[in-house]
């Protein structure tokens, strides 16, 4: 593969008191690819993620972006180099609208002087923003300043991704991206995780129990089992039988 | 194929389904803060029509006089529900801040000073509230149940229990902050510039957004990197500063101090903000709201009186107004989902 690393784990481990959550993993994440984790409940996916995006501070191991070495002690360090997570609870505040979501820690001040002493948001600035993000990611609220909670599930998801794209993540986590929704919205989600990196050169990591959109949407999938890495299958070398069975450990 | 056809219809019903939702989420939002309003509006005009006292200049001045100092704990309250808290103590703070100006002024401290010295107290009231609440883990609420009691009885100790009166008529504190421009007492321009102020930094300021989001969900907020300690420190030491302020121009007004004023204030402040349409969980509030609110329980103390009605059955009145807008709010949110 001619494209650069952006991501790199090694060695990733993480205990909690006893449990062997994540042992010595090693990964990549290349520009423009979408890669799945892929395991049974209690095989370290959600462990790995949180390693990665500053919620956990594994015992052991290093991350790389761009082969530089990184400390991400917080989800704010995560975002500073560059990488969002989107959990199955969103990540958006449900009584605020999606502009503020947007924006939210990152506001807008007014040009003025208003803006420069008083700190004041320039709202209109935020909200045209908006638009123009929903449009480009092909979104279609019926109200833009309702607040988040009137949004459907698949909506909400479309939000966070949207944030993403917005602030130029390279890299972007996504915990369960299809569950709960709808059969149209399930489509629209995956077809928006696509542009992301047909469109926006983004890299994407998805964590999912469903091996047909899996199959459906990456073009790597890293299995793992009893918090180690079992093994990595380029999406075109393999089938559904192999790495179900990679995950459950029973040989056919 | 049929399979699938069912999965979409099916896909097809649930989308139905939040729409229905969205609707609703989007009506019980805008109808929000009209309705509190139109209450008001409502009210005042059946007791404009059936009492003959109420719609004179004298009376509204007076009712928003009276509602005033509740109205300014109320703006506090509706930054600290906002990001999620509950502060009890602020009728105590009313009451000690009053209490240590007025020893002041008759130890012979100046006027000035000692007004500067109630309020830098108030301030200081506030922080220990939230100080002792991010040191212990425990929320504001629970904190300020004994520091309620700790700032009244430290008004009882500093005042000896009683009532504290005559001052120097003369000072400008008394002459201007207790007095009237025109026919309207100062302590009205005062909340108003204050409510003005206030909603400028809850609406429009990053700092207000922040607060909301703090209370909307406490772990977004700091995943998104916002200062939650600085933010919560800020907002509790404006309420005791806004406390302060209540109780320094009511003791301006009617030049006495006691430890006692003020007793069950607290929660007429706390219904004040959310009659006005804050969330009593956080994330949501209007500034204004808080002083129509706080005017809408002055207004149905008044008019009972007017009506002949006992004036036990005000508190009892103002319950069941309480009642009814915490269960909007509830409502509204269960409805919405959040």
């Amino acid at each position: 593969m001619d494209r650069e690393v952006i991501l790199e784990a090694r060695g990733l481990t993480k205990r909690f008191g006893g449990i062997v959550a994540n042992h010595n993993i090693d990964m990549k994440l290349y520009e423009r690819e979408i890669i799945a984790i892929v395991g049974d409940n209690g095989a370290g996916k959600s462990t790995l993620i949180k390693a990665i995006s500053g919620i956990y501070q594994p015992e052991g191991g290093e991350i790389y972006i761009r082969g530089q070495k990184v400390e991400i002690h917080n989800p704010i360090d995560a975002k500073s180099h560059g990488i969002e997570t989107v959990y199955q609870d969103e990540g958006l505040i449900r009584l605020f609208n999606p502009s503020m979501n947007l924006f939210l820690g990152r506001e807008r001040l007014r040009k003025n002087v208003f803006g420069k002493l008083l700190r004041l948001v320039d709202y209109r600035f935020m909200r045209n923003e908006t638009e123009k993000l929903l449009e480009r990611i092909d979104i279609r609220l019926k109200d833009i300043n309702a607040e988040v909670s009137a949004l459907s599930g698949g909506q909400r998801q479309s939000v966070v991704v949207g944030r993403a794209v917005y602030w130029g993540s390279k890299i972007i986590i996504l915990d369960e991206p299809t569950n709960n929704l709808g059969v149209k919205e399930e489509r629209k989600i995956i077809e928006l995780i696509k542009t992301l990196r047909d469109k926006h050169d983004m890299s994407v990591i998805v964590i999912s129990h469903n091996i047909n959109h899996v199959f459906e949407l990456v073009d790597r999938i890293i299995v793992l089992r009893n918090g180690e890495k079992v093994g990595e299958r380029l999406k075109k070398e393999t089938n559904i039988n192999e790495i179900v069975s990679m995950i459950t450990g029973v040989a056919e | 194929m049929k399979g699938k056809r069912e999965a979409i219809d099916k896909g097809e019903q649930l989308i139905e389904g939040e729409r229905t939702r969205e609707r609703i989420g989007s009506v019980f939002n805008r109808m929000r803060g009209l309705n509190i309003f139109l209450g008001l509006v409502v009210v005042a005009a059946v007791l404009s029509v059936s009492t003959e006292h109420f719609f004179t200049a004298y009376n509204l001045i007076q009712m928003f006089r009276l509602s005033s100092f509740v109205g300014i704990m109320a703006l506090g309250a509706v930054f600290v529900l906002s990001q999620g808290d509950v502060d009890i103590s602020v009728a105590s703070i009313y009451s000690v801040v009053g209490v240590i100006a007025a020893v002041l002024i008759q130890g012979g401290v100046p006027v000035g000073l000692s007004v500067l010295i109630g309020f830098l107290f108030g301030v200081l009231c506030g922080f220990t509230n939230i100080f002792l609440s991010l040191l212990f883990n425990m929320p504001v609420l629970i904190i300020t149940l004994g520091t309620s009691s700790i700032f009244r009885g430290l008004g009882l100790i500093i005042s000896k229990g009683s009532s504290i009166y005559e001052f120097p008529k003369e000072s400008i504190f008394f002459q201007f902050f207790g007095g009237d421009i025109g026919r309207v007492p100062f302590s009205i321009f005062a909340y108003l510039f204050i409510t003005f102020i206030l909603f400028v930094v809850y609406r429009h300021m990053r700092f207000g957004i922040h607060v909301r989001a703090i209370g909307g969900n406490r772990r977004i907020a700091r995943a998104m990197g916002i200062k939650l300690n600085r933010t919560r420190i800020f907002v509790l030491m404006l309420n005791g500063a806004l406390a302060a302020i209540a109780a320094l121009l009511n003791f301006a007004y009617i030049r006495s101090a006691a430890p006692n004023i003020g007793r069950g204030l607290e929660f007429m402040v706390i219904a004040s903000a959310i009659i006005g349409g804050t969330s009593l969980t956080g994330g949501s509030g209007s500034v204004w709201g808080a002083l129509i609110g706080a005017l809408l329980i002055e207004i149905i103390r008044n008019g009972m009186v007017l009506l002949g009605i006992d004036v036990y059955w005000s508190p009892v009145v103002t319950g069941l107004v309480i009642i009814a807008a915490v269960a909007v709010d509830y409502l509204s949110r269960r409805k919405r989902n959040v």
